[in-house]
Protein backbone atom coordinates (compact mmCIF):
# COMPACT_ATOMS: atom_id res chain seq x y z
CA UNK A 1 0.00 0.00 0.00
CA UNK A 2 1.53 3.21 -1.07
CA UNK A 3 1.61 6.47 2.42
CA UNK A 4 -0.92 8.81 3.08
CA UNK A 5 1.49 11.61 1.35
CA UNK A 6 2.29 15.21 2.93
CA UNK A 7 1.63 17.33 1.31
CA UNK A 8 -1.20 15.32 -0.83
CA UNK A 9 -2.91 16.22 -3.88
CA UNK A 10 -5.97 14.64 -4.77
CA UNK A 11 -8.07 14.21 -7.73
CA UNK A 12 -11.35 13.31 -7.68
CA UNK A 13 -13.41 11.64 -10.30
CA UNK A 14 -16.68 13.09 -11.65
CA UNK A 15 -17.77 11.90 -15.09
CA UNK A 16 -21.40 13.56 -14.69
CA UNK A 17 -20.04 17.08 -14.78
CA UNK A 18 -16.78 16.09 -17.08
CA UNK A 19 -17.96 13.04 -19.36
CA UNK A 20 -16.55 10.07 -20.06
CA UNK A 21 -13.61 9.69 -17.67
CA UNK A 22 -10.44 9.89 -19.62
CA UNK A 23 -7.71 7.49 -18.33
CA UNK A 24 -4.75 9.71 -20.12
CA UNK A 25 -5.51 12.41 -18.31
CA UNK A 26 -5.99 10.37 -14.88
CA UNK A 27 -1.91 9.37 -15.68
CA UNK A 28 -1.08 12.12 -16.70
CA UNK A 29 -2.39 13.95 -13.44
CA UNK A 30 -0.13 10.85 -11.46
CA UNK A 31 2.98 12.22 -13.57
CA UNK A 32 2.05 15.65 -12.64
CA UNK A 33 2.21 15.22 -8.74
CA UNK A 34 -1.66 13.30 -8.21
CA UNK A 35 -1.03 11.54 -4.88
CA UNK A 36 -4.36 9.64 -4.76
CA UNK A 37 -7.24 9.30 -6.72
CA UNK A 38 -10.49 9.30 -5.61
CA UNK A 39 -13.13 7.39 -8.02
CA UNK A 40 -16.26 9.54 -7.08
CA UNK A 41 -19.20 7.88 -8.95
CA UNK A 42 -22.61 7.60 -7.85
CA UNK A 43 -23.99 6.96 -11.03
CA UNK A 44 -21.91 3.86 -11.66
CA UNK A 45 -23.48 0.60 -11.47
CA UNK A 46 -21.68 -1.90 -9.36
CA UNK A 47 -20.20 -3.83 -12.36
CA UNK A 48 -19.03 -0.34 -14.23
CA UNK A 49 -17.19 0.46 -10.64
CA UNK A 50 -15.68 -2.56 -10.75
CA UNK A 51 -13.95 -2.51 -14.08
CA UNK A 52 -13.40 1.03 -13.75
CA UNK A 53 -12.05 0.67 -10.99
CA UNK A 54 -9.88 -2.41 -11.98
CA UNK A 55 -8.11 -0.04 -14.31
CA UNK A 56 -7.81 2.97 -11.99
CA UNK A 57 -6.13 0.53 -9.94
CA UNK A 58 -3.71 -0.46 -11.95
CA UNK A 59 -2.85 3.05 -13.48
CA UNK A 60 -2.44 4.35 -9.58
CA UNK A 61 -0.46 0.80 -8.18
CA UNK A 62 3.00 1.93 -6.79
CA UNK A 63 1.97 5.60 -7.98
CA UNK A 64 -0.31 6.76 -5.84
CA UNK A 65 -3.18 5.83 -3.40
CA UNK A 66 -6.61 4.59 -5.23
CA UNK A 67 -10.16 5.53 -2.76
CA UNK A 68 -12.74 4.34 -3.28
CA UNK A 69 -15.84 6.98 -2.72
CA UNK A 70 -18.33 5.09 -1.78
CA UNK A 71 -19.33 1.12 -0.33
CA UNK A 72 -16.18 0.18 1.45
CA UNK A 73 -16.93 -3.50 0.45
CA UNK A 74 -16.95 -2.69 -3.16
CA UNK A 75 -13.68 -0.69 -2.43
CA UNK A 76 -12.14 -3.90 -0.99
CA UNK A 77 -13.31 -5.74 -4.18
CA UNK A 78 -11.89 -3.68 -6.37
CA UNK A 79 -8.52 -3.72 -4.07
CA UNK A 80 -8.50 0.13 -3.49
CA UNK A 81 -6.00 1.20 -0.95
CA UNK A 82 -9.19 2.84 1.00
CA UNK A 83 -12.74 4.04 1.23
CA UNK A 84 -14.18 7.50 1.11
CA UNK A 85 -17.32 7.92 3.10
CA UNK A 86 -19.84 10.74 3.32
CA UNK A 87 -21.07 12.84 6.03
CA UNK A 88 -24.54 10.52 6.22
CA UNK A 89 -22.16 7.55 7.42
CA UNK A 90 -20.60 8.95 10.44
CA UNK A 91 -21.86 5.75 12.32
CA UNK A 92 -20.09 3.51 9.99
CA UNK A 93 -17.11 2.53 12.16
CA UNK A 94 -13.76 1.58 11.61
CA UNK A 95 -14.97 -2.12 12.74
CA UNK A 96 -17.31 -2.23 10.38
CA UNK A 97 -15.04 -1.38 7.07
CA UNK A 98 -13.13 -4.44 5.99
CA UNK A 99 -9.53 -4.67 7.54
CA UNK A 100 -6.40 -2.80 5.55
CA UNK A 101 -8.29 -0.27 3.99
CA UNK A 102 -7.87 3.68 4.40
CA UNK A 103 -10.65 5.28 5.81
CA UNK A 104 -11.30 9.03 4.18
CA UNK A 105 -14.55 10.89 5.84
CA UNK A 106 -16.23 13.97 4.22
CA UNK A 107 -17.25 16.33 7.00
CA UNK A 108 -18.47 19.83 6.45
CA UNK A 109 -18.47 20.80 10.25
CA UNK A 110 -16.36 20.71 13.80
CA UNK A 111 -19.32 18.69 14.77
CA UNK A 112 -19.27 15.74 12.20
CA UNK A 113 -15.14 15.78 12.36
CA UNK A 114 -15.08 15.22 16.07
CA UNK A 115 -17.83 12.55 15.56
CA UNK A 116 -16.03 11.27 12.56
CA UNK A 117 -12.33 11.10 14.33
CA UNK A 118 -13.96 9.17 17.38
CA UNK A 119 -15.52 6.42 14.86
CA UNK A 120 -12.19 6.07 13.18
CA UNK A 121 -10.55 7.95 10.36
CA UNK A 122 -7.51 7.92 8.71
CA UNK A 123 -7.72 11.42 7.22
CA UNK A 124 -10.78 14.04 6.44
CA UNK A 125 -11.74 16.10 3.83
CA UNK A 126 -13.43 19.38 4.75
CA UNK A 127 -15.10 21.80 3.05
CA UNK A 128 -16.58 23.36 0.80
CA UNK A 129 -13.91 26.08 1.28
CA UNK A 130 -14.35 28.33 -1.80
CA UNK A 131 -17.46 28.81 -4.20
CA UNK A 132 -17.33 25.47 -6.37
CA UNK A 133 -18.46 24.55 -9.49
CA UNK A 134 -19.83 20.93 -7.65
CA UNK A 135 -21.90 22.62 -5.23
CA UNK A 136 -22.98 26.10 -6.39
CA UNK A 137 -25.95 26.15 -4.05
CA UNK A 138 -23.50 25.84 -0.89
CA UNK A 139 -22.21 28.81 0.79
CA UNK A 140 -18.71 28.40 1.24
CA UNK A 141 -17.19 27.89 4.71
CA UNK A 142 -13.95 29.64 3.79
CA UNK A 143 -10.97 28.91 5.35
CA UNK A 144 -11.85 29.12 8.82
CA UNK A 145 -13.06 25.43 8.39
CA UNK A 146 -9.37 24.29 8.47
CA UNK A 147 -7.96 26.44 11.03
CA UNK A 148 -10.95 25.06 13.50
CA UNK A 149 -10.87 21.78 12.86
CA UNK A 150 -6.80 22.01 12.95
CA UNK A 151 -7.15 23.23 16.74
CA UNK A 152 -9.06 20.30 17.57
CA UNK A 153 -7.91 17.52 15.59
CA UNK A 154 -4.70 15.36 15.01
CA UNK A 155 -6.52 13.72 11.85
CA UNK A 156 -5.01 14.93 8.68
CA UNK A 157 -7.03 17.39 6.54
CA UNK A 158 -7.74 17.65 3.06
CA UNK A 159 -9.57 20.95 1.71
CA UNK A 160 -12.11 20.84 -0.66
CA UNK A 161 -14.67 23.03 -2.59
CA UNK A 162 -12.99 25.31 -5.62
CA UNK A 163 -9.60 24.91 -4.64
CA UNK A 164 -7.16 26.66 -7.66
CA UNK A 165 -3.55 27.37 -8.20
CA UNK A 166 -4.27 31.13 -6.76
CA UNK A 167 -5.77 29.84 -3.70
CA UNK A 168 -3.79 26.05 -2.84
CA UNK A 169 -1.56 27.61 -1.09
CA UNK A 170 -3.57 29.48 1.64
CA UNK A 171 -5.17 26.03 2.58
CA UNK A 172 -1.93 24.66 3.12
CA UNK A 173 -1.28 27.70 5.29
CA UNK A 174 -4.39 27.03 7.06
CA UNK A 175 -3.02 23.78 8.62
CA UNK A 176 -4.15 21.13 6.21
CA UNK A 177 -2.06 18.29 4.81
CA UNK A 178 -3.24 18.72 1.07
CA UNK A 179 -6.32 19.70 -1.12
CA UNK A 180 -8.88 17.59 -3.13
CA UNK A 181 -9.79 19.27 -6.67
CA UNK A 182 -11.98 18.27 -9.51
CA UNK A 183 -12.42 20.97 -11.98
CA UNK A 184 -9.07 22.60 -11.76
CA UNK A 185 -7.65 19.23 -12.97
CA UNK A 186 -10.25 18.23 -15.17
CA UNK A 187 -11.14 21.04 -16.71
CA UNK A 188 -7.39 21.89 -17.35
CA UNK A 189 -6.12 22.65 -20.86
CA UNK A 190 -3.09 20.48 -19.99
CA UNK A 191 -4.07 18.37 -16.66
CA UNK A 192 -0.63 17.17 -16.09
CA UNK A 193 0.75 20.63 -15.70
CA UNK A 194 -2.14 21.79 -13.89
CA UNK A 195 -0.98 18.94 -11.27
CA UNK A 196 2.02 19.88 -11.51
CA UNK A 197 1.28 23.64 -10.76
CA UNK A 198 -0.96 22.70 -7.72
CA UNK A 199 1.70 20.29 -6.47
CA UNK A 200 4.01 23.35 -6.34
CA UNK A 201 1.82 25.72 -4.27
CA UNK A 202 1.29 22.84 -1.78
CA UNK A 203 5.06 22.78 -1.08
CA UNK A 204 4.60 25.88 1.69
CA UNK A 205 8.28 26.78 3.36
CA UNK B 1 -6.55 -14.84 -50.23
CA UNK B 2 -9.21 -15.18 -47.69
CA UNK B 3 -9.29 -13.67 -44.67
CA UNK B 4 -10.01 -15.97 -41.81
CA UNK B 5 -12.65 -14.90 -39.00
CA UNK B 6 -13.70 -15.55 -35.72
CA UNK B 7 -17.13 -15.27 -33.48
CA UNK B 8 -16.38 -13.48 -30.72
CA UNK B 9 -19.01 -11.62 -28.17
CA UNK B 10 -19.03 -7.46 -27.53
CA UNK B 11 -21.02 -6.65 -24.67
CA UNK B 12 -22.93 -9.47 -25.16
CA UNK B 13 -23.80 -9.34 -28.70
CA UNK B 14 -21.91 -11.66 -31.21
CA UNK B 15 -19.64 -10.58 -33.85
CA UNK B 16 -17.70 -11.94 -36.41
CA UNK B 17 -13.97 -10.52 -36.31
CA UNK B 18 -10.52 -11.44 -39.03
CA UNK B 19 -8.35 -13.38 -36.77
CA UNK B 20 -5.03 -12.51 -35.12
CA UNK B 21 -6.28 -8.95 -33.95
CA UNK B 22 -5.30 -7.90 -30.36
CA UNK B 23 -7.47 -5.82 -28.46
CA UNK B 24 -6.27 -2.19 -29.38
CA UNK B 25 -6.43 -3.60 -33.00
CA UNK B 26 -10.17 -4.50 -32.79
CA UNK B 27 -10.81 -1.11 -30.97
CA UNK B 28 -9.22 0.79 -33.70
CA UNK B 29 -11.40 -0.99 -36.27
CA UNK B 30 -14.46 -0.20 -34.12
CA UNK B 31 -12.97 3.50 -34.15
CA UNK B 32 -13.41 3.34 -30.20
CA UNK B 33 -10.68 5.45 -28.24
CA UNK B 34 -9.19 3.57 -25.51
CA UNK B 35 -8.22 6.30 -23.61
CA UNK B 36 -12.22 6.62 -22.47
CA UNK B 37 -12.76 3.13 -21.55
CA UNK B 38 -12.29 -0.03 -19.76
CA UNK B 39 -12.18 -3.41 -21.46
CA UNK B 40 -12.65 -6.74 -19.87
CA UNK B 41 -11.55 -9.90 -21.64
CA UNK B 42 -13.72 -12.79 -20.37
CA UNK B 43 -14.44 -10.90 -17.10
CA UNK B 44 -10.57 -9.66 -16.69
CA UNK B 45 -10.23 -5.52 -17.32
CA UNK B 46 -6.90 -5.91 -19.42
CA UNK B 47 -3.91 -3.77 -18.26
CA UNK B 48 -3.66 -0.63 -20.31
CA UNK B 49 0.06 -1.57 -21.20
CA UNK B 50 -1.02 -5.16 -22.41
CA UNK B 51 -4.24 -3.50 -25.07
CA UNK B 52 -1.65 -4.26 -28.15
CA UNK B 53 -0.34 -7.27 -27.04
CA UNK B 54 -3.38 -9.30 -26.29
CA UNK B 55 -4.51 -11.73 -28.94
CA UNK B 56 -7.96 -12.11 -29.54
CA UNK B 57 -9.23 -16.29 -29.60
CA UNK B 58 -12.78 -17.30 -30.67
CA UNK B 59 -15.11 -17.23 -28.12
CA UNK B 60 -13.79 -14.27 -26.20
CA UNK B 61 -15.93 -12.18 -24.38
CA UNK B 62 -15.25 -8.44 -24.69
CA UNK B 63 -16.85 -5.71 -22.48
CA UNK B 64 -16.31 -2.55 -23.29
CA UNK B 65 -16.94 -0.29 -20.45
CA UNK B 66 -17.14 3.41 -21.03
CA UNK B 67 -16.33 5.44 -17.77
CA UNK B 68 -19.43 7.67 -17.86
CA UNK B 69 -22.64 7.46 -15.66
CA UNK B 70 -25.83 6.52 -17.04
CA UNK B 71 -26.03 2.24 -16.68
Amino acid sequence: METFANPCLTLLTDSTRYGELDFDLIEGAIEGGVDMIQLREPAFTESKVIKTGNLIREITKNKALFIFNGNPKIAHKINADGVQLPESRIDTVAADIPKGLLIGRSIHSKTTALKSEKAGTDFLIAGTLFKSNSHLEIDPSGLSLISTLCKVLRTPILGIGGINADNAESVIKAGAHGIAVISSIWSASNPKDAAKTLKQKLVVN
Amino acid sequence: METKTINIKINGKNKQINSCMTIAELMTKLDINIKLIAIALNGVVIRRLDLDKVQIYPKDEIEIVRAVGGG
